[in-house]
């Protein structure tokens, strides 16, 4: 039997796009203080898939091809993404050149709208989600949390949707819960995840504490004064807002109920 | 005693040089597979010397090792000015630290981290006034500042060409250009040591190592009067300027996990160009001398190794820390030359590989 204080719910597992995943962390490889640093907060978050970038790496000499070995060294499932494209053509010509690269046909598409948030572009997504998963790509797109293009994403074949909880790099968290819930709801057989927004590990919990099936950040730990102490941070609460939601989250009351009960009590001490 | 130089990048010619000046018998050949005037990573690198503001984005040592590079420059550049009448610049008014209103996050992670891992009195907050007094055209841009007043920049330009000037005066020094060694052992039996001093060169020896491209502009701005170093905190295209003589700048750096070195790509150059001009308009009608390429030796860790082999030694992976380690390194090698073993500093950088 587990141990009721695990902070890893291994005996949990559920499966993206035909692959059986323990942990719900996605973890991203950008912006450590070094690769040795990045090996090391990835280990700590136990996650079991790391999204990593080409677009600026000359990926047609495979200019990265080192950096990336140090994250395949890992032994985690690879999921290349597309940051950095802001038009579709540009995100399926990385996605082609990521998928020969990296032998996988997982992509998270990001199609860039506007540059200072990097806010996703709703009308290129679905456009370069129609034309990969018609080349066969398994997607996994970045979107905002409006839910008719999270359904047009369904849609199109999509098992797993990832709207932002905030713009990427932010750090400021779940800006709009209701629109999550909202999404989380309607679309009860997509894998969901929050992507970008991230901030603290209270963030993570709060986000699967709703529902979602995980989590992807990068800069919450990376940029952090202790990015390995700080991945596993993330895990906890990863695993901890995932366990209340399973559990049964009690509702709000608006008054308040005494956990001990209240005979004994002279009546006039009663309300 | 014979010595053998591998790479005549900063590393090597510090060393030839030094070795040289520590016992002028000694027979030193310099290997590279590009001429002396080749522009290597080590020349077109700003060469700054920055052991505090480095700190928030890689290891906490870079603070130790750099502290006793920014002293020990102090001393080499005036010898070697002296001894090849020579100028060589070293400018020594420490660095400001700016970010924009918009990127207040990137100016507090900046702050945490300094606060965490910098000594209090090395650094101080300027307000505007305080900045107007230091820098008086960023405060124009800017109402805040961090001031860390122990750092430099070392004019390599001048640096590089006094030490060719060196090595054609040393009698015991010579120059192997257009040579390129791949087998250290085919060499080793001519000489007592072979130094490996090559950067990239070095990778298909070493494991856990890589190369990061890094992109800069070269630029001449009579418009722009800064006496020290510039930092600009931004989320996706932090900058550093490095002021040169007769007002030129050297603006970067990207931070590129690619060992691919061709030229300068549009959006690099947009990056590094658009953050320039947002720091000060006066850059709005620079020339534009040059964008270059450089590629830094890396190890998984972003620090320095120094393998000892019975006669190969190896001092490799100084990132994009070349004028901040390489004083530290090469003084920890010469103490362990002579067998000085308690005057070198940082011994956790030498891997012992004897047999």
């Amino acid at each position: 039997m587990q141990s009721p204080t695990s902070t890893n719910n291994s005996s949990e597992t559920w499966n993206v796009y035909g692959i059986e995943l323990q942990s719900r962390f996605f973890i991203g490889s950008a912006l450590y203080p070094s690769p040795h640093i990045m090996q090391q907060a990835i280990k700590a978050s136990k996650a079991e898939v790391i999204t990593l970038s080409l677009r600026r790496q000359s990926p047609d000499q495979k200019g990265g091809e080192k950096f990336w070995d140090y994250i395949k060294d890992l032994g985690c499932h690879l999921l290349p993404n597309t940051a950095g494209c802001h038009s579709p053509q540009e995100a399926i010509t990385i996605a082609q050149m990521s998928r020969e690269i990296f032998q996988t046909d997982w992509i998270k598409l990001e199609v860039i709208g506007d540059d200072y948030n990097l806010q996703p572009d709703p009308f290129g997504l679905l456009e370069a989600t129609e034309a990969l998963i018609k080349d066969g790509f398994k997607v996994f797109p970045y979107s905002t949390d409006d839910l008719v293009l999270c359904q047009r994403l369904q849609d199109l074949g999509c098992e797993v949707i990832m709207p932002w909880g905030s713009p990427i790099g932010t750090g400021k968290g779940l800006m709009n819960p209701y629109a999550l819930t909202t999404i989380r709801e309607r679309l009860p057989d997509v894998n969901l995840l929050v992507d970008a927004g991230i901030g603290k590990p209270s963030d993570a919990c709060q986000a699967m504490e709703l529902g979602f099936d995980g989590i992807l950040l990068n800069t919450a730990v990376a940029e952090a004064v202790d990015p390995v102490i700080m991945a596993n941070a993330f895990a906890n609460a990863i695993n901890a807002g995932r366990a209340a939601y399973k559990s049964g989250i009690m509702p709000p009351r608006q008054t308040a109920k005494p956990s001990t009960p209240t005979v004994g009590t002279p009546f006039w001490h009663q309300q | 005693m014979k010595i053998a130089i591998i790479g005549m990048g900063l590393v090597g010619r510090i060393l030839a040089w030094r070795l040289h000046e520590s016992d002028r018998t000694i027979h030193i050949s310099l290997f590279d597979q590009q001429d002396r005037d080749y522009y290597g990573t080590g020349l077109i690198a700003a060469a700054m010397v920055a052991p505090y503001t480095e700190v928030p984005n890689t290891e906490p040592i870079v603070q130790r090792l750099g502290q006793y590079s920014f002293q020990r420059w102090k001393e080499w550049l005036p010898e070697l000015s002296t001894q090849t009448q020579q100028d060589i610049g070293y400018l020594q008014n420490g660095t400001i630290v700016v970010a924009h209103p918009q990127d207040q996050s990137d100016w507090q992670r900046f702050q945490i981290k300094a606060q965490r891992h910098i000594d209090n009195e090395k650094w101080q907050t300027l307000n505007q006034t305080q900045l107007k007094h230091l820098e008086p055209e960023l405060a124009q841009t800017f109402s805040q500042g961090l001031y860390f007043p122990n750092e430099g920049v070392v004019d390599n330009q001048a640096l590089y060409p006094a030490l060719n000037h060196y090595f054609e005066q040393a009698e015991t020094i010579s120059l192997y250009e257009n040579t390129r060694i791949d087998n250290l052992d085919s060499i080793s039996a001519d000489y007592d040591k072979v130094f490996d001093c090559r950067g990239n060169g070095a990778s298909h020896n070493l494991n856990n190592f890589r190369s990061v491209r890094g992109e800069v502009a070269r630029v001449i701005a009579p418009e722009v009067k800064f006496s020290r170093a510039i930092r600009l905190l931004h989320p996706r295209f932090p900058l550093y300027i490095a002021p040169r003589k007769n007002d030129e700048y050297i603006i970067g750096a990207t931070q590129i996990e690619s060992d691919v070195d061709t030229p300068v790509t549009i959006r690099s150059g947009l990056e590094l160009l658009s953050a320039l001009y947002s720091l000060h308009q006066g850059f709005g009608e620079a020339q534009i001398v040059e964008f270059l390429v450089g590629l830094r030796p890396s190890f998984s860790d972003n620090l320095p190794k120094i393998e000892w082999g019975e006669k190969i030694i190896r001092i490799n992976g100084l990132y994009r820390h070349g004028y901040l380690f390489a004083p530290i390194l090469i003084d920890d090698v010469l103490n362990k030359i002579m067998g000085n073993e308690t005057g070198i500093h940082f011994p956790q950088f030498i891997v012992n590989n004897e047999s």
